[in-house]
């Protein structure tokens, strides 16, 4: 067992991790610690663009993005923190690019925006160019320049060190307790303050467009922490992933025109969002695009639809909405226009289904994406762990696994990216404040005693359950019954399928009894996180009667303000899970009806 | 359809040398090579160890060798392969550590030797710094690269000589030096320009073929060592 | 304060080696073009077989003639032909034993044998010049 000692100890090494572990380091001693080498995070999976207000291209406001934003979250978001994200957004972006971050270019040499879905003129109700992109591949562009900047700036990294445990002391955070995948051997982080900055949890779903290391491992060890989970009824399924696959297509193919099409060869978002069409927001085009299957109007009455961005079919509909280009001439795209912009669209099309978007339409279908649920945190990262939100001291999260909450009930294409680099920034100078004026806290005598209780379980388990059998049958209970549609007696058999695989996953088999690179007992791992955020996701989803956002239910169809404005908290308890609420944070924006 | 795999093993834990490992599983001609090594992992044998993520192509852990080149298992579909006789072995040049898993350090190591950062000295503008759509263009093909190492290990001179800096972080120096903002070209050219910098590159062309994004690697070297030979970026 | 101006990059053994490989491989080629070209436009077209002409090509030194059917070989053994092999020598040496130098670097790493391999691949390089030199200019 190996000891160290670092002020800000952060927990993951995205977008999110990585701008935490840069802000902390100029004033604190500050080590990452990552599962993965920092480059393989899942930021870099991130496709269309990071959200800001810039007006590049056209009229825009961060006032602007906030409202779409409040909009898109179904009124769910809480408003101070989207206020601020929004307003914080444009710096975020131009800091970005004085990182070096290569984004694409408008003529004049300014960086280069795409429309969105949700994102619009608030005016006129038309889309507006606000995501700032790089080509498709914003994300690995963040990543890569985050990881640059972190080298050049010499921050500690622990790569390929999985953290096991969360150390609390007297309600204040102590450390963490982490194994060394190369070696097995566990070491023990003393930290003033943690960061945590671990993803999101895609992998709980059949269908996703999330890495195979997007277990939820942030948020399942808060819960075994007694910290709750706020929000996780409300997981955001993409509307344009690979069929059967889930690798994603970005939205920004719909913001260079592309459109979806059913099995009858119409443009059926018409019908759900006669003003903004294919650019609603993702919940609603989900949604949609489940009840035109649900009508038998799939393509070939299957369960996909087709996006065609070939530059015929785009033309076509840009001459009918009336699409101009920022100088007031047609919109017309050209196929090496398409080649330019969705350079690794694309190739994904090319290399998994053999289908060429610049002449074939791809065949897509929802897919899991986004958590907007998480740790609960304000809007300095702070983590709170109550309904009158009290913070718990050196405990911070940013990213997808907090719930700031920015996303509310749904969110918008873009934020993630903007959420990743705002709050990791804020996250990361409030720890490095708390830890230069705070003092270690002891650690306890057997610091890994927990831990080791867990993994022992793990090992010498009974080994009568296959760790495969497992997870595709909570994969397939959720994406069933807590997927883009949910009805009571679903979730109902969903919860209990879970508390079944809970029990049953005591019995999982490891085959690996090794201490280097043990990657058969980290996935069984994995999978304990996975089956309890299932647990808590279904118990939360099960619990709200109302449909908002991704939460949207066959039996309460309408969203339901006078009831359910409000926050879920659940804690993992007794072995079951406890349910709390807390209200939303309003400042100006009452809640309306939502079209687009 | 059928397939086999016959898989490079070796646990420094155990008293085995390194030795192969046959496994025929059913497949569908859409299956990636990486959801073949999940299956064998799940139903066959739970120690098998190698690296992924991310699952399509995009964050770099899983190049390997498939039937003697460099390929990310998670690009290559069965159908690809065209053959039902596949072997998979670590990528070349770098320990193995356990079965499919190298010890990438030493590939970091080359990586952060030539200055992959962005260096520019001058207070930033208050809004971005402008760059035209020509002058990103320049760079753009080595903005691509995903860290995954498929092209410094098919690399002969670095199998030969594992001090060569190797394809990957020339490409990587590539990107900012004709990166119109930045401002450290010179000092990343003197790197490059010692005994086991860009000299060590025999215009091979492994590493074009091996690169998973299509970045032309050796054109890339080529480009410096001509800036260079000029002492120009130009 | 830095700036994209750039300066030269030093002229270092690496940078020198590298550009004198690619010229000296060139110019060999070009060499033993020149050689055949000369050659058969004086006589090696009927009164030479291949491989004299060949080694000519190679090495243009007038010994290679001397069991040729060229009668004469006054065309065949001058100053030209001694500053033809001369640079033939030096480009061939130099560029091989140059690759002798980065095989060796390759397979050994930096200390006192890697030194001295180093420094007996020069003295190879300068005896062999030498030698070579001298037959030139003995014959």
């Amino acid at each position: 067992m190996q000891k160290h000692q670092y002020e800000v100890v952060v927990v993951g090494a995205g977008g999110a991790g990585l701008t935490a572990a840069l802000y902390a380091s100029r004033n604190a001693s500050t080590a990452v610690i990552s599962k993965l080498y920092p480059t393989r995070s899942h930021t870099g999976a991130a496709q269309g663009g990071i959200g800001a207000a810039l007006g590049n291209t056209e009229e825009d406001h961060p006032e602007w993005h906030a409202f779409d934003t409040v909009k898109g979250s179904d009124y769910l978001g809480d408003q101070d923190a989207i206020e601020f994200m929004a307003a914080e957004a444009v710096d975020a972006v131009y800091e970005l690019e004085h990182m070096g971050l290569p984004f694409s270019r408008n003529p004049d040499g300014t960086i280069a925006q795409r429309p969105f879905g949700g994102h619009t003129n608030n005016e006129t109700g038309k889309p507006v160019r606000r995501a700032c992109y790089a080509a498709d591949r914003t994300g690995h562009m963040i990543l890569q320049t985050l990881y640059q900047q972190s080298i050049k700036n010499q921050v500690k990294f622990f790569d390929e060190f999985y953290v096991l445990d969360l150390l609390i002391v007297d309600g204040k955070t102590a450390g963490l307790v982490a194994m060394e995948l190369a070696t097995g051997e566990m070491h023990i982080f003393q930290a003033k303050a943690v960061i945590i900055a671990t993803g999101g949890h895609g992998r709980v779903w059949e269908t996703t467009s999330n890495a195979y290391s997007y277990t939820g491992d942030g948020v399942a060890l808060a819960l075994r922490k007694g910290i709750p989970a706020e929000d996780m009824e409300f997981y955001q399924f993409h509307p344009t992933g690979i069929y059967k696959m889930g690798i994603l297509i970005t939205e920004g193919v719909r913001g260079e025109g592309g459109v979806l099409i059913n099995g009858e060869g119409n443009r059926f978002m018409e019908t759900y969002a006669p003003t903004v069409k294919d650019l609603a927001s993702r919940d609603v085009i989900s949604r949609a695009m489940y009840l035109e299957m649900k009508a038998g109007r799939g393509i070939n009455g299957k369960r996909f639809m087709n996006l065609d961005v070939t530059p015929e079919v785009v033309n076509h509909y840009a001459e009918i909405d009336g699409r101009k280009n920022p100088d007031g001439s047609p919109y017309r795209v050209t196929a090496s226009d398409i080649l330019a912009k969705l350079p690794d669209i694309i190739d994904f099309c090319e290399t998994y289904i053999g289908v060429n978007p610049v002449t074939d339409p791809m065949p897509v279908q929802p897919t899991a994406h986004y958590a907007m649920g998480g740790i609960p945190t304000n809007k300095y990262g702070e983590v709170v762990v109550d309904e009158k939100n009290t913070v718990l001291p050196g405990l911070y999260a940013a990213g997808e696994v907090a719930c700031v909450s920015v996303h509310g009930a749904n969110r918008l294409g873009t934020n993630a990216l903007l959420d990743l680099v705002v709050f990791g920034k804020y996250s990361g100078l409030k720890a490095a404040e708390f830890a230069n004026s705070e003092a270690y806290v002891d650690l306890p005598p057997d610091p890994e005693a927990y831990a080791m209780q867990q993994l022992n379980a793990i090992r010498n388990s009974s080994g009568k359950e296959n760790m495969i059998t497992l997870a595709s049958e909570m994969k397939s209970v959720m994406a069933e019954h807590v997927g883009v549609f949910r009805v009571e007696e679903g979730m109902a058999e969903a919860v209990e399928k879970v508390r079944e695989l809970k029990e049953r996953f005591k019995d999982v088999r490891v085959d690996d009894h090794g201490s280097k690179y043990n990657m058969n007992l980290i996935e069984a791992w994995e999978l304990s996180n996975l089956i309890d955020i299932a647990e808590v996701t279904a118990v939360s989803a099960l619990a709200r009667k109302e449909s908002r956002g991704a939460h949207s239910r066959d039996d309460y169809p309408d969203r339901d303000d006078d009831n359910w404005l409000k926050h879920t908290l659940a804690w993992m308890e007794n072995g079951g899970v406890r349910l709390a609420y807390k209200p939303v944070t309003m400042t100006k924006y009452t809640p309306k009806a939502r079209s687009y | 359809m059928q397939v086999t795999l016959k898989i490079f093993r070796y646990n420094p834990e155990e008293d085995r040398k390194k030795h192969y490992d046959t496994f025929t599983l059913e497949a569908e001609p859409t299956d990636r090579v990486l959801d073949l090594l999940e299956r064998i992992k799940g139903n066959q044998d739970g120690t098998l160890g190698f690296r992924r993520a991310c699952a399509h192509g995009v964050c770099g852990s899983d190049a390997i060798r498939i039937n003697g080149v460099n390929r990310l298992a998670c690009k290559v579909l069965v159908q690809d392969l065209k053959t039902r006789q596949v072997v998979i072995e670590p990528i070349l040049g770098l320990p193995v550590e356990k079965d499919l898993i190298v010890d990438m350090e030493p590939f970091f190591d080359h990586y952060r030797s030539v200055m992959p950062y962005f260096v520019n000295d001058d207070p930033p503008p208050a809004k971005e710094r402008l760059q035209s759509p020509e002058e990103r263009e320049r760079f753009d093909d080595t903005t691509k690269c995903i860290l995954c190492a498929a092209c410094t290990t098919s690399c002969p001179s670095f199998w030969v000589n594992g001090k060569y800096v190797g394809p990957s972080a020339i490409v990587n120096a590539h990107r900012f030096i004709f990166d119109s903002r930045d401002q450290a070209a010179a000092e990343r050219l003197e790197i490059l320009n010692e005994q086991f910098g860009v000299y060590r590159c025999h215009t091979i062309f492994n590493c074009t073929d091996a690169c998973p994004r299509d970045i032309q690697v050796t054109q890339a070297i080529g480009e410096i060592k001509k800036a260079l030979a000029k002492g120009s970026l130009d | 304060m830095r700036s994209r101006a750039m300066p030269k990059p030093s002229w270092n053994l690496e940078y020198l080696m590298w550009i004198f490989t690619r010229i000296s491989g060139l110019s060999l080629i070009l060499l033993a073009v020149l050689g055949i070209s000369l050659g058969l436009l004086m006589g090696a077209r009927t009164q030479m077989d291949m491989g004299t002409l060949m080694r000519w090509a190679f090495f243009p030194n007038s010994n290679h003639v001397l069991d040729s059917e060229i009668p004469d070989i006054f065309l065949w053994a001058n100053g030209f032909w001694q500053i033809m092999q001369i640079l033939v020598v030096v480009f061939a040496a130099t560029h091989g034993f140059n690759g002798l130098r980065v095989v060796l670097e390759d397979y050994t790493s930096p200390g006192f044998w890697q030194a001295a391999l180093r420094f007996l691949i020069f003295l190879l390089w300068v005896f062999s010049g030498l030698v070579a030199i001298y037959v030139i200019l003995g014959s």
